[in-house]
């Protein structure tokens, strides 16, 4: 067995590319992602699970990755909000966010999109109540949060074709 | 700010026996860890004190395979679920919707889903207090090991206690616990000498211990055992907070009736958000035996349940709070759809 140690070597899987590397004990993952992969999207608030906008996917669900140890998210699956743009084309969220005026500063948004793939990777014919919930765990302080909910809703109407 | 917690040591304990070992190894030292959402938030802070050393030695327990199993054991008719189950999971279960509604509805009521993703049963059942002056480095109250309580003299008027009032009046956090509670669960603690189990009704301590459970600093929670109701039982748990989303409960009830037919034979009602522990509210449960519950019914169950409290001189409104949980609980169970049965 391993006995207890301040630093470890780990593999972090981040947006499907394995990043091996030392790291200490202590580093959370949202420090593993901004100060050692130079993934800075994923921005860090309060830094006690409170704000939300340091949320990111872990094996498919939200976290809070300031207030779970990187240690803790070795080998699994590990998603940003750098991974959610593919080959320079913005996904259909981020596209209807900037649409709806989903966003003023932008603050939040990164953590926001994470926790709306989080509800939109498990299901498309998402309903007000279940948006809401989606990121019931995330501040918005410009308050954004009625457009929001509506360009979620907006883009599931679009994506079935309901118009 | 980054880099707010300290160089620590950190183990990955890959077996039961593995994580006793190293508890006994490094003593007042060491601390099992599962999700983290509290501990870490704690260790940033450092809120420590004579009786709080800070860890410096974590000990991962969230990946023991014996402690990341939900089942459902159907000749015995019991609910296992492993300490490391996250609360998403618990709430998700099918089973756990299926039979055991109410444990479904306390854990919706956790928090924020990135929480409730990462946090354990272990975890929720052993936070500490959430009280402000004891996640405030600059207050050194009873339960760090000084002096006094802070918030009795301060501000109480929401985490707070009205009931088992002795030295701290923090309210007990978890949601979890009365619902659980209310089913009659049972733990399954690892110890240095092995392993034991004792009734959830014996678990938590009162407000004049400094720790609010009976675990030793080399024990810790492998499963909980929740038995399926004997005879048909309808089942609810209500909760009242300041925000939909995040907050602790103000008050809380798990409230699980017993029917023949319309006649409640028995009941447990259990209180969150009230007391320095979960409430059993015995008084309460006695007046539902043999009764045919209505509106009228509940609402004097309800009024008993708070009864003997007192409240502090900021949160006296959480008496009325109260009867109103219990009541809303006691007509939700009724109104619950299914009778749970073996
Ligand atoms: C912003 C916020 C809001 C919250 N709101 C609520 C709420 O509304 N309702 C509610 O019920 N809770 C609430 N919580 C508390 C939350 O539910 C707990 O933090 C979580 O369940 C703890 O689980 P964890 O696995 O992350 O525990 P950890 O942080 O890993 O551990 C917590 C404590 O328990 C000990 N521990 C962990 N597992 C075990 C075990 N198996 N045996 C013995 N000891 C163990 C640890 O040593 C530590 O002292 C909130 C927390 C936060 C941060
Ligand atoms: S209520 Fe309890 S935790 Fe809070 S200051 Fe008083 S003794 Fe400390």
């Amino acid at each position: 067995m391993a006995g207890p140690s301040v630093t470890k070597q780990v593999a972090l899987f981040v947006n499907g590319k394995t990043y091996s590397l030392e790291i200490e004990s202590r580093t959370t993952l949202a420090e593993a992602l901004r100060e050692r992969l130079d993934l800075t999207g994923t921005k860090v608030g309060c830094n006690r699970a409170e704000c939300g906008t340091c949320t990111v996917l872990v094996d498919g669900r939200a976290v809070y990755s300031c207030t779970m140890l990187a240690v803790h998210a070795a080998g699994k699956n590990i998603q940003t909000i750098e991974g959610v743009a593919q080959a320079g084309k913005l996904d259909p969220l981020q596209q209807a966010l900037m649409d709806e005026d989903g966003l003023q500063c932008g603050f939040c948004t990164p953590g926001m999109i994470m926790s709306l793939k989080a509800l939109l990777n498990r299901k498309t014919d998402v309903s007000r109540r279940d948006v809401r919930e989606a990121i019931a765990g995330n501040y918005c302080r410009c308050g954004a949060y009625p457009n929001i909910v509506e360009a979620v809703l907006k883009l599931g109407r679009n994506s079935s074709g309901a118009g | 700010m980054l880099n707010e917690i300290p160089r620590l040591e950190h183990a990955d304990a890959s077996s039961i026996e593995e994580a006793r070992s190293l508890l006994a190894a490094y003593g007042e030292k060491a601390k099992v860890i599962a999700g983290g959402t509290d501990l870490l938030g704690l260790i940033k802070d450092r809120i420590s004190g004579p009786k709080m050393p800070m860890p410096e030695v974590l000990i991962n327990i969230g990946a023991i395979p014996e402690l990341t199993v939900l089942r459902y054991d159907e000749a015995r008719q019991s609910l296992r679920i492993g300490a490391a189950v996250t609360l998403t999971q618990l709430e998700e279960s099918a089973i756990v919707r299926e039979k055991f509604p109410l444990i479904s509805q306390a854990c919706s009521s956790v928090a924020t889903p990135q929480i409730r993703n990462v946090g354990t049963v272990g975890g929720n059942l052993c936070q500490r207090p959430w009280c402000w002056y004891f996640r405030n480095a600059a207050f050194n109250c009873f339960k760090k090991g000084g002096e006094g309580c802070d918030a009795v003299t301060g501000e109480h008027q929401y985490y707070f206690s009205v009931n088992g009032l002795g030295v701290c009046v923090m309210s007990h956090p978890s949601d979890l616990a009365p619902a659980l509670m209310a089913l009659g669960s049972e733990l399954e603690i690892a110890s240095k000498s092995g392993s034991k189990r004792i009734a959830l009704d014996r678990f938590f301590l009162g407000a004049r211990e400094v720790h609010e459970t009976i675990l030793g600093p080399d024990e810790f929670i492998v499963a909980v055992n929740v038995p399926c109701p004997a005879v048909a039982a309808r089942m609810a748990f209500v909760k009242n907070r300041i925000r939909d989303t995040w907050d602790f409960s103000l008050a809380s009830a798990a409230v699980v009736l017993e029917m023949s037919g319309a006649v409640c034979t028995g009941s447990r009602i259990v209180l969150g958000g009230l007391a320095p522990f979960p409430y059993r509210a015995l008084d309460a449960e006695e007046m539902l035996r043999n009764s045919r519950i209505d509106k009228d019914v509940a609402t004097r169950t309800a009024q008993k349940a708070a009864g003997k409290a007192k409240g502090l001189r900021m949160n006296k409104y959480k008496l009325g709070l109260g009867a109103v949980v219990v009541r809303d609980a006691i007509l939700a169970a009724l109104a619950c759809q299914a009778d749970m049965r073996r």
